[in-house]
């Protein structure tokens, strides 16, 4: 006979979240013995085929990796080759690149507390059945979300693996006037941002936290395109150290690589580590808005991730606002980047946490090998690690409820699986 | 014979062009450029960025690559809205599908006036460039029937008739 807590609980194919992975947990008695997130979605072998590809090609080739964040894959990529070739983009055209990252922070947030997350808290099954009875409310994040679209389509030439990236800069710049009517919408979207913080800090919240060590970059600003790393255990090292700190090992129920510090210690990038490690650098606009939410020095309640996500799209279109203000335009749209025999390291905070691109260019301008390091696949031991914790808290719940808390619990983090394949369906065993 | 005041539409295709039959969509607009008075684009099948394309259209005409059981490569579903609505299950591995959006531009008062999808049967959503020969020639079909009606439906009513 089966004892009723000894049980197994499966998801085949978790909805919500982008791209294909499953999750599966088994308890036996008050035991969770095995959580898995399993990520199936074959890989892609990007890093691969990047192999003998001239310098020039990665912000193209790799933007193709994910539809949401492109913006996050050119500028790592172009950092990176930028550094191997001992270039520094400055001025006028690292302003324009902030603007752009600023575009899909603020499309990539409002996508997913809108219709992805939100509808956990309101307890909708989806973002339709939100819609159908709060249907302002969804305006207002297809307000939010549209105005991130426009800016990638001025300054990227299109919303989805924007064509007007290239290493060095852009291949054409945008005249003051282009950006007066971005500016008027971004500041439409500055009051439904705001709006959004209000709204979501009336959510009630389950009562969880962990303590898993955060890492992000640092910057003089609130870390986007550039910075070096930081972690709330007082780690700190430059971007192109980032390979001596942290390691990737294959674990068999994944085709995403999980990664941990080289000592073993295990960490999470993201929203809530980006925001504790330097909450200070908000915008006063923003940091007013996050003190209103309840949002203190650290969050770590991984529920609240949505919150901060709100604060963040906030400072993202405050951000913009500042930059298009002060935006005059390059005399050129980029500037030479001569290949040479080197090796690069580049890293920016996508929406979902560090990316990191590293490149070995050969003498020819070739690149000899590539390694990409996706948020979701560095955060994949820390999800596992929450659900382990989450559920043993939980197990009071029957099968269908706690199913449904689990899922939740896998979209506080917004995992990008098709990012990370090198990703979800729920399975809990309670044999 | 276009009218000047013939309301524009707007033909979308859904899909990648990456991965093989996903990319019929996109083809179909392809085939049209230059051939239709249209507002042509491409999407990746997010509702968000539909519902932008499409919001304030009269006629919208959304052109994507389904996935059928048992399947019939190259078959062609001319779909309305309720049909569409009906069609949840996303074909690719996005958060949201065509479904979603027609659910929710619905739900949110934006959908164009008249919506029409055209869906053809896939056989190969694997990596990788090219159509297999079924889709390829539906993509023609599909693009040929598009200028068909387009040209019909900005002509307007015949002499006589209001």
């Amino acid at each position: 006979m089966t004892h009723r807590n000894d049980r197994t609980l499966k998801v085949g194919a978790l909805a919500r979240v982008e791209g294909e992975g499953a999750m599966y947990v088994r308890v036996r008695g008050t035991d969770v013995e095995e959580v898995r997130l399993d990520i199936y979605e074959p890989p892609r072998f990007f890093e691969a085929f990047l192999r003998g590809r001239d310098h020039t090609e990665p912000p193209d080739i790799t933007s193709r990796i994910c539809g949401i964040c492109p913006i996050a894959y050119q500028t790592s990529a172009c950092r990176a080759i930028e550094d191997a070739c001992g270039v520094t983009v400055d001025g006028a055209l690292a302003d324009l690149r902030r603007l752009l990252y600023c575009g899909e922070w603020i499309e990539s947030h409002a996508l997913h507390v809108y219709l992805l997350h939100a509808p956990d808290f309101l307890g909708y099954p989806g973002a339709v059945e939100l819609a159908r009875d709060q249907r302002p409310v969804v305006e207002r994040g297809l307000r939010l979300k549209k105005a991130g679209n426009t800016v990638m389509e001025v300054l990227g030439g299109r919303a989805i693996h924007p064509v007007n990236v290239r290493v060095g800069g852009f291949y054409r710049t945008p005249e003051r006037a282009e950006l007066a009517p971005l500016a008027e919408t971004l500041r439409q979207a500055r009051d439904d941002a705001l709006a959004t913080v209000e709204w979501a800090a009336g959510f009630e919240f389950p009562d969880f936290t962990h303590d898993h060590e955060y890492l992000a970059l640092t910057a003089d600003r609130y870390p986007l395109e550039a910075g070096t790393l930081r972690s709330t255990a007082g780690r700190a090292f430059p971007v192109d150290r980032f390979e001596e700190h942290i390691v990737e090992e294959q674990v068999p129920h994944s085709t995403a690589l999980h990664a941990h510090f080289t000592d073993g210690g295990a960490y999470m990038t993201g929203p809530l580590a980006r925001f504790s490690l330097n909450r200070d650098r908000l915008s006063p606009l923003a940091l007013e808005a996050a003190d209103r939410a309840g949002l203190g020095a650290e969050c770590r309640n991984p529920f609240r991730s949505i919150l901060v996500r709100a604060v963040e799209i906030v400072y993202a279109v405050d951000e913009a606002l500042r930059l298009i203000d002060a935006y005059r335009p390059p005399r050129r749209p980029a500037v030479p980047v001569p290949a040479r025999e080197a090796t690069g390291h580049g890293a920016t905070e996508a929406p979902r946490g560090t990316l990191y691109h590293r490149y070995d260019l050969g003498s020819d301008g070739l690149i000899r090998a590539a390694r990409i390091i996706p948020p979701t696949s560095q955060n994949q031991a820390a999800i596992e690690d929450d659900l382990r914790r989450f559920v043993s808290s939980r197990l009071h719940l029957d099968d269908h409820a706690l199913t449904h808390r689990c899922e939740q619990a896998i979209r506080n983090y917004d995992p990008c699986i098709s990012c990370s394949t090198h990703f979800l369906d729920l399975t809990v065993d309670r044999s | 014979m276009t009218r000047e005041d013939a309301p524009v539409a707007t033909v979308i295709g859904v899909g990648n062009d990456f991965r093989r039959d996903d990319g019929a969509g996109p083809a179909v607009v392809e085939a049209l450029r230059g051939r239709v008075r249209a507002t042509l684009a491409v999407t990746d099948g997010e509702p968000a960025r539909l519902i932008g394309l499409w919001a304030g259209a009269d006629l919208a005409i959304v052109v994507d690559a389904v996935r059928a059981d048992p399947p019939d490569p190259g078959r062609i579903h001319d779909l309305g809205m309720r049909t569409a609505a009906l069609a949840r299950r996303p074909v690719t591995g996005h958060a949201l599908g065509l479904g979603d959006a027609v659910a929710l531009g619905l739900a949110v008062g934006q959908l164009p006036v008249r919506l029409r999808v055209l869906a053809i049967e896939a056989l190969d959503f694997g990596f990788g460039r090219g159509l297999t020969p079924r889709v390829a020639a539906a993509v023609t079909v599909v693009a040929d029937r598009i200028v068909a009606s387009l040209i019909r439906d900005q002509a307007g009513p015949p002499p006589g008739h209001p």
